[in-house]
């Protein structure tokens, strides 16, 4: 049974993919902006002392594709970023940001454990998981693409949010 | 041009206060543009920095909303700038330029060109606003563009309010001003105005008592006081003037008196009497009056001043004149002309008898004996009236007619009254025309000597000599016999220089006869007239006559009438006697025309009788002429002087004259009066013969 409904929700999921796929290609925009904001969610992060390295860690399966290498061009407090790509958590301490893909979002109370002191800051998008174990997660509603930070989270981290991202927040916790 | 000639004209006053005006409303203007301009700078430049700043914190907080692509964030962001009413229009520009958030009611179609790539806030004010860019951007990372416009109309209308606030006061001050300096002009100037007042008034009038109040201690007190310096001085200079006016008035007054007056007699003088004579004749042709001008002449006044001496003669005339002021109205005037001249003027007269009645009072007057220091004189007045303006209102005229009128008078017998007759006029003028010929002729040399032969009556009818005739060859008239001009000549008194001319002529003359001929000896007679005798430098003439011609004394004959021995004055008879010691001989004229006594032959050394034409022409046939004729012939015998008769016309008569004994002759008979050349070749032939 599970098999088969493994393969119906492969089937489906399939399915799914090919319309998230048409979707994806639809709103093709939804994570160039993600990637966008991904950045912007750096820069408006200080981390303590000065980070050698700009590393801008995808984990999990990858929802951004292309629109997330124009980052590499980018630099954020002078540092160039680097866009990787891992496969554990563990991976993630070397990260300054670690995006969590919803793939991987079962693993998010792992990677808040592992991860509980290490100056990263970690991204999510959507629902289904604590958030206080994730700093910021990207929400979309409404055809646009909003926030919750989990302010405790950070500082636990001993990461420093700015004011001005707090502001734009949905919610803070 | 215009405008300098318009400003020149203008008073003091009114240049001061336009000067002033002028300057009050320039520096008012200057400073209102300084204000103006600074309040401008620095209202703009406080506007830049303002919306700058404000851009800058704006941009600031709308990054991340822009960069989040939170709208609501970013317009609530700008929302903010609501509160300032200048901000016009607010908007966020994503890095693409498109518009990501607006705000204001007017959207300007505002593009960001080029400006996605700046890094700084940038201010620029255009068409009445300040657009403000400023970059959107965190830590450096540029995501957009904020513009701010400002109206900066409120600027503008701060600066108006200020200019129109500044106006208003500086028009008020201005006004202020100006009154303060009118006023103060008008102390200043009214001063000066009194002046000028005040200086017209002196030179319209000449009043130069006026002084000109002194009011302040300025130059226009130290104008003012030197004005009445200057008043001063004139009012002395005019006082010291008008006392040498006066005293010069006075002397002219006393000169005026010594002019007007004859110190002689205390009359008014000739000078005032043709003054008098003047303003009179003036005044008659307007007033329609009559009067009278009376000349009086004293008769005899030059024997009583020779008699008795001129202090007597003096009293004299005193006496006369105070007598005829006594007979005179009062309103008449009594003048010395000088001499023994006076002058009457009688006015309003209205008719001649009122004239009549006053001039017989003179004479009456005048009449009685004046007793001056023990001597009783009697003199007499011979009065001529010229009636004014009847016979003439010409001033000349008057006083000639009324001189032909005394004349007159004088001529009819002395010591009466004549009026001015017409007649009168015509004599007196053909005589005056004579005289003036007479005299122009002595001028002229056209006196010419004629001679006629004087012969012996003893056989041979020898040449003994010529009496010189005078002749006057007029040059219109030809030749004018002696009868005609000889009477006016001796009442002119010209004939003692026409006699002395004939008198030098023939001496000079009958020297020239002396050597020639057949007795190489001739004689010259020639005539003395009474005036000529009476002359007191006769013997001085005579003597020079002879001597400048060199012709002896003895061949000189004087012929003299016998009105002229009538006269036996010592002076004459010492004359002739002083004549006769010369050598010169005397012959009397005329003889038997006389009436006086003949005992005056004995008075004179007389050597030759000359009978009279008037006896010789009836001869022979007036058997009383020739009686006549042979008494004078034995008169003379027994006075021992030769005798001549002239007027010969006939053989007859000369024989006879002959027969009874007379010596000489001259007539036609023998020889007319012939000029000097043709007696000189008589002469001649003479000797020859």
């Amino acid at each position: 049974m599970r098999t088969e409904s493994t393969r119906w929700l492969r089937f489906w999921l399939s399915g799914l993919l090919t319309l998230a796929c048409l979707g994806q290609a639809q709103a093709a925009g939804e994570y160039e902006l993600k990637a966008a904001f991904l950045y912007n969610f750096a820069l408006f992060t200080e981390w303590p002392g000065a980070p050698a390295t700009m590393k801008f860690c995808v984990l999990g399966h990858d929802p951004f594709g292309k629109a997330i290498s124009p980052l590499s061009q980018k630099s954020v407090h002078g540092v160039t970023v680097q866009v990787t790509h891992i496969e554990s958590a563990a991976e993630a301490r070397s990260c300054q940001v670690l995006f969590i893909a919803s793939s991987e979002h079962p693993n998010v109370p792992a990677i808040f454990e592992q991860l509980r002191d290490e100056p990263v800051l970690t991204v999510a998008e959507s629902n289904g998981f604590d958030r206080k174990m994730v700093m910021i997660v990207m929400v979309s509603a409404n055809n646009r693409v909003g926030f919750d930070i989990s302010q405790s989270a950070a500082q636990q981290a001993g990461l420093k949010l700015s004011s001005q991202l707090l502001k734009l927040a949905r919610q803070v916790q | 041009m215009m405008i300098r000639g318009w400003f020149r004209s203008q008073s003091l006053h009114r240049k001061l206060l336009l000067t002033n005006l002028l300057a009050t409303a320039l520096a008012f203007l200057l400073g209102l543009l300084i204000i103006s301009l600074g309040v401008w700078q620095e209202g703009h430049q406080r506007a830049e920095l303002d919306g700058l700043t404000r851009a800058r914190v704006i941009a600031d907080n709308s990054a991340a909303g822009l960069m989040f692509q939170d709208k609501d964030s970013v317009a609530a962001t700008l929302d903010v700038l609501r509160v300032d009413g200048r901000v016009l229009f607010a908007a966020v520009y994503d890095r693409d330029g498109k518009l990501f958030v607006g705000l204001g009611a007017s959207q300007p179609a505002i593009e960001p060109p080029g400006k996605l790539a700046m890094t700084a806030a940038e201010a620029r004010f255009s068409g009445g606003y300040l657009d403000v860019w400023a970059p959107v951007s965190i830590k450096g990372e540029s995501s957009g563009m904020l513009l701010i416009r400002e109206d900066m109309s409120a600027l503008y209308l701060h600066i108006a309010r200020l200019v129109g606030i500044v106006l208003l006061s500086s028009l008020i001050s201005g006004g202020l001003a100006t009154l303060l300096v009118y006023r103060m002009l008008q102390r200043v100037i009214s001063p000066l105005s009194g002046l000028s007042l005040l200086m017209q008034q002196v030179s319209q009038k000449g009043d130069y008592s006026s002084r000109a109040e002194v009011s302040s201690r300025d130059e226009v007190g130290e104008l003012a006081e030197s004005f009445n310096l200057m008043l001063d001085q004139i009012e002395r200079n005019n006082i010291a003037l008008s006392c040498e006016l006066n005293q010069r008035r006075d002397a002219e007054i006393k000169l005026d008196r010594l002019a007007h007056y004859d110190n002689v007699t205390q009359l008014t003088n000739r000078h005032y009497f043709e003054h008098r004579l003047h303003t009179l004749l003036r005044e008659m042709s307007t007033r329609g009056e009559r009067a009278a001008l009376m000349f009086i002449d004293l008769d005899n006044f030059k024997d009583v001043n020779d008699t008795y001496g001129h202090h007597i003669g003096d009293q004299l005339l005193r006496t006369v004149g105070a007598r005829m002021a006594q007979s005179l109205r009062s309103e008449d005037e009594v003048s010395r002309l000088g001499g023994d001249e006076f002058a009457v003027l009688l006015t309003r007269i209205s008719e001649l008898a009122q004239v009549e009645v006053v001039a017989s009072k003179i004479l009456k007057l005048i009449a009685q004996p004046v007793f001056i220091e023990g001597h009783e004189i009697f003199v007499g007045v011979s009065i001529g009236t010229v009636m004014l303006p009847d016979d003439t209102i010409d001033f000349n005229c008057a006083l000639r007619y009324a001189d032909m009128a005394m004349y007159h008078a004088k001529h009819l017998g002395r010591n009466n009254h004549q009026f001015y007759r017409r007649e009168l006029s015509e004599e007196q003028g053909q005589r005056l025309l004579l005289e003036s010929n007479l005299r122009r002729a002595l001028e002229r040399d056209e006196f010419e000597v004629f001679f006629q032969p004087i012969h012996s009556l003893a056989e041979g009818r020898a040449l003994l000599g010529a009496e010189a005739l005078i002749r006057w060859r007029h040059p219109e008239l030809g030749l004018v016999p002696p009868a005609d001009f000889i009477p006016m000549a001796e009442e002119s008194g010209l004939i003692v220089r026409i006699g002395e001319w004939v008198l030098r002529t023939a001496c000079q003359e009958a020297m020239r006869w002396q050597g020639v001929g057949a007795s190489g000896k001739y004689f010259v007679a020639v005539n003395l007239s009474p005036c000529q005798l009476a002359d007191a430098e006769l013997i001085a003439r005579v003597k020079s006559a002879l001597s400048d011609s060199g012709l002896p004394p003895e061949l000189l004959e004087l012929e003299l009438t016998e009105s002229v021995l009538a006269d036996q004055s010592e002076g004459s008879v010492q004359k002739l006697i002083q004549t006769a010691e010369m050598g010169v001989q005397l012959v009397l004229d005329d003889f038997g025309t006389g009436y006086s006594s003949l005992s005056y032959l004995k008075h004179f050394p007389i050597t030759k009788l000359k009978i009279d034409r008037s006896f010789v022409s009836e001869l022979p046939d007036d058997l009383d002429d020739r009686s006549i004729c042979e008494a004078i012939v034995g008169l003379s015998k027994s006075l021992q002087v030769t005798v001549l008769a002239e007027g010969i016309e006939t053989l007859e008569q000369a024989e006879l004259l002959q027969r009874i004994g007379c010596q000489e002759a001259q007539g036609f008979y023998f020889n007319r009066p012939m000029p000097a050349e043709a007696f000189r070749q008589l002469l001649g032939q003479d000797g020859n013969g």
